[in-house]
């Protein structure tokens, strides 16, 4: 296993909470499976919308590139801004969405390059 | 029609780029000029800032630069690798430079070494091919030690050899490691990370007491031929981008308001059609710089506008750069060295572009200041990397974005409204 996988993990986690964070959602349940070559997030939001969260949605599920993930993982985590979801984007596989009767659960898939 | 077209562009472009320049050689040079001057190009040291027309003649400069495309290509096909922004900023670069210090002798070691560091870390090649195409930048230092330290070719070839590929296996890591200093607002972090590493070699270069014989050699006397090629390169894109979308002007005013901060794929973000216009009124407005600042266009210079080309995909748009380069023309005005008169400040004024994505994220204020600052550090970070470092404006851009990005984000509300508003 490359021994950058775990930092990317934790740098995708860690850029998720800051972005949840900027948005004033402060409960949450984030829970990570790690497996021997792929990951899964679950993230389960109280009380939220799926409109509020169509922007993180839509910029995560733009096509995973491998060679840009390469070139700037270490970026994700450092300025929280928007430009962020991106590059998030750039390293997961594909995001799954559930809408429960009082929350939002989002699932994100990643397979290591 | 749009996807024949676009299928044309991504397999066949090559070929109407190579087989005009090629062509273009033997109009201009003789054979056994054209054989002369790639021997001289291929045997100079090709520091900063090494013209290659004035080394070997126009002729010899494209068939290196035919060489580099071809190689290139073959590489990316190889890998089954398809253009995205970051890959036309890679090829353009590369191509750019081929005119100013990149020979196929001087990146193949690099190549391999960064090929050794897949092996190494268990990755796929191909997932590192973009930090293979810029490692190219520290060229020169492998040319140097081939053939401009002074040692017998059978031990400085096999040398240099060795050198290219030790740098090529570290510069990845390396790379990582420059990102977490300047955040991703200096669009050449390889030029910087380059930088970092040919100050090293530098030092030890001084103390052994080897003269770098750095010296500025470049040809003017091809000015409007390049300015021509560029007016056609430039209208042959926006052109391009209106026969694969129609409507791809409605849709440029979105790519304009990205920050342009690493890693930002235009091609992904916006589309083809959309990074392709981008990328050919980034060559306009190139000419335009020429043209109102009276810059002649030479290997160098040729290299600055590849670059605002390539990069006008991934990160650079004429907004965001405008004001980083209005900040560099200000400074030089105040400090009296026009960019007509000063090769170096003429090269700034198109390589000070690495630092867009600071207007992008802080504001029109904040990428004049960046701008500026740029170009007071420029001729210091060529004295410190000794001119091993091709990306010479990517080194003092890395150390202006890391000094002025934590001062605008702590003392600049710009950034904190842009994350709050979703910019």
């Amino acid at each position: 296993m490359p021994k950058q996988e775990s930092r990317k993990l934790a740098k995708i986690t860690s850029a998720i909470i800051n972005y949840l964070f900027q948005r004033n959602y402060n409960k949450f349940d984030l829970k990570l499976n790690r497996f021997k070559d792929k990951t899964t997030i679950v993230l389960e939001i109280p009380d939220a919308k799926i409109s509020t969260l169509k922007e993180m949605i839509d910029k995560v599920s733009k096509t995973k590139d491998s060679e840009v993930e390469m070139y700037g993982w270490e970026l994700i985590g450092e300025s929280g801004f928007n430009d962020e979801l991106e590059l998030l984007g750039m390293l997961i596989d594909k995001v799954e969405i559930e809408e429960k009767e009082t929350s939002i659960v989002l699932t994100f898939y990643r397979t290591m390059v | 029609m749009a996807l024949s077209y676009k299928k044309f562009l991504s397999n066949y472009l090559v070929f109407f780029i190579v087989i005009p320049l090629v062509l273009l050689a033997f109009i201009l040079s003789r054979v056994n000029e054209i054989l002369v001057g790639l021997k001289d190009i291929y045997l100079c040291s090709g520091l900063l800032i090494t013209d290659f027309i004035a080394v070997g003649g126009i002729g010899a400069t494209l068939i290196n630069v035919t060489l580099i495309i071809i190689f290139n290509y073959v590489l990316i096909k190889c890998l089954k690798i398809s253009f995205n922004g970051a890959i036309f900023a890679g090829v353009f670069t590369m191509v750019g430079f081929a005119f100013f210090g990149k020979t196929l002798i001087n990146t193949i070691p690099l190549f391999l070494g960064v090929y050794l560091y897949s092996l190494y870390s268990k990755v796929e090649f191909k997932n590192y091919i973009i930090v293979a195409l810029f490692s190219t930048g520290i060229g020169p230092l492998i040319s140097f030690i081939m053939f401009g330290v002074g040692l017998e070719l059978y031990f400085s070839i096999p040398l240099g050899i060795f050198v290219g590929i030790v740098v090529g296996f570290f510069i990845q890591v390396l790379s990582l490691n420059a990102l977490r200093l300047h955040r991703g607002y200096n669009l050449y972090n390889i030029g910087f990370t380059l930088g970092i590493i040919a100050m090293i070699f530098t030092a030890i270069f001084r103390v052994l007491n080897i003269s770098l014989n750095a010296n500025i050699l470049i040809n003017n006397s091809y000015h409007w031929h390049l300015f021509s090629m560029f007016l056609i390169v430039s209208i042959f894109l926006i052109v391009s981008a209106f026969i694969l979308d129609k409507a791809v002007i409605k849709k440029y005013p979105k790519l304009l308001k990205r920050t342009g901060r690493l890693v930002t794929d235009f091609v992904k973000e916006t589309s083809l059609s959309v990074a392709i216009l981008n990328m050919g009124l980034m060559g306009i407005f190139a000419l335009s710089l020429t043209l109102i600042l009276q810059i002649n266009i030479n290997g160098a210079i040729v290299a600055g506008i590849m670059t605002m080309l390539g990069f006008a995909s991934f990160g650079k748009h004429l907004y965001n750069t405008l004001f980083v380069i209005l900040g560099a023309i200000l400074a030089s005005f105040i400090f009296n060295t026009l960019p007509k008169d000063n090769i170096t400040v003429a090269i700034g004024i198109f390589f000070v572009s690495a630092l867009a994505p600071i207007t992008g994220q802080y504001g029109i204020i904040a990428g004049i200041i960046a701008g500026f600052m740029h170009m007071l550090v420029l001729p210091m970070a060529m004295d410190f990397q000794g001119g091993f470092d091709l990306f010479n404006n990517g080194f003092a851009a890395g150390f202006v974005a890391s000094i002025v990005v934590p001062i605008f984000e702590n003392f600049s509300l710009k950034g904190e409204q842009n994350a709050k508003a979703g910019v």
